[in-house]
């Protein structure tokens, strides 16, 4: 019988859960879904900032990451690989928003135009710790989040974001010394 | 103090090789004073979005589910626009060589003025060095000029 299929779920790694999915169906994903999501969401979250633009960077990231299922090389971290993807995808989401906000703040210099500030509204509603981090740049906040809440190493973040590890580790000191400024104030 | 800052400088500013990166991060982590600049894990965690439950994993899968399926139908239509593509050029090349097989075969009507000059001028025979010969009439457009070619049976 197959080790494979022996397994319980929950109990196989990453590089198992792959080769099931690249053999069967669709359905089997669910199980890297269900193990990455939360990790996922929060990642985009705290680079988006946003409810809305996180699930739908997250959603095309697991799309991604299915489409792409057989150029992963077994060998190395799945969840690096995810972020990965994720972070790009995030990027462009943010891409798009400034364009999205370059377009608004025309229209929005029009006499004729007149709506809800969505700007002020978004800031004003925003809780101190998201305002804090919106002091930080898209990068300072994944390599913050790989570092406080995955126990990333510099080696691992650099994996993610595709730079050098000493590049992380200037980014990584920079947004500390900026919280640490900013919680003192 | 003063050390810690150019520290700081050398390691904001530059890149670093990997030897001085390391001297002034085990600075970095000895240095007390560098150490109160720098946001502890804990700080950066209580600010940090922590992974939550949100939606239930059976709701984002679903959305999942129909993008991927949707995907691999689409996937199988990526041949319909290549084939009509091939099928359009296909057609394309049938109705040039059709007009061209017409034409050729049912040259059109010649117009009441050749007729005319078929009617007017005719060569019955022609022999070049004593031999029969080709005749070639020709009769540039808009021009009432006629050239005779005659060519040597090979």
């Amino acid at each position: 019988m197959n080790v494979i299929e022996m397994t319980k779920p929950s109990d196989m790694n990453d590089s198992q859960l792959v080769s099931i999915c690249l053999q069967g169906e669709v359905d089997e994903f669910k199980k890297i879904v269900g193990k990455y999501r939360g990790k996922v969401m929060a990642l985009a979250l705290n680079i988006l900032g946003n409810y809305e633009d996180a699930e739908d960077a997250c959603q095309d990231s697991f799309i991604q990451a299915y489409r792409n299922l057989d150029r992963f090389d077994t060998r190395k971290s799945f969840s690096n690989w995810l972020f990965s993807i994720l972070y790009n995808r995030c990027f462009d989401q943010l891409r798009k928003r400034s364009r999205f906000y370059n377009f608004f703040k025309r229209v929005k210099s029009d006499p004729s135009f007149h709506s809800v500030d969505l700007e002020s509204n978004q800031s004003s509603a925003q809780p101190l710790s998201q305002s804090i981090l919106r002091e930080l740049s898209p990068k300072e906040r994944t390599v913050l989040f790989l570092w406080a809440e995955e126990g990333y190493t510099s080696e691992e973040i650099a994996s993610v974001l595709r730079c050098s590890s000493s590049t992380v580790r200037v980014h990584l000191f920079k947004a500390r010394k900026k919280i640490k400024s900013i919680l003192e104030k | 103090m003063f050390r810690c800052k150019i520290t700081h400088f050398f390691f904001n500013i530059f890149s670093l090789k990997a030897w001085q990166s390391f001297l002034i991060r085990y600075h970095i982590q000895r240095c007390l004073d560098c150490q109160k600049e720098l946001a502890s894990m804990e700080d950066v965690r209580s600010l940090l979005i922590q992974e939550s439950e949100g939606e239930s994993l059976e709701g984002e899968w679903l959305e999942i589910r129909v993008k991927l399926k949707e995907e691999k139908r689409g996937e199988k239509h990526i041949f319909w626009p290549r084939l009509r593509w091939i099928a359009s050029v296909a057609g394309l090349f049938a109705v040039v060589a059709i007009g061209v097989w017409l034409y050729f075969s049912n040259p059109p009507d010649k117009s009441p003025e050749e007729k005319n000059l078929a009617e007017r001028f005719r060569i019955n025979y022609i022999r070049v060095e004593n031999k029969p010969a080709k005749a070639f009439l020709f009769r540039p457009h808009d021009s009432k000029m006629i050239i005779i070619w005659a060519e040597k049976n090979s």
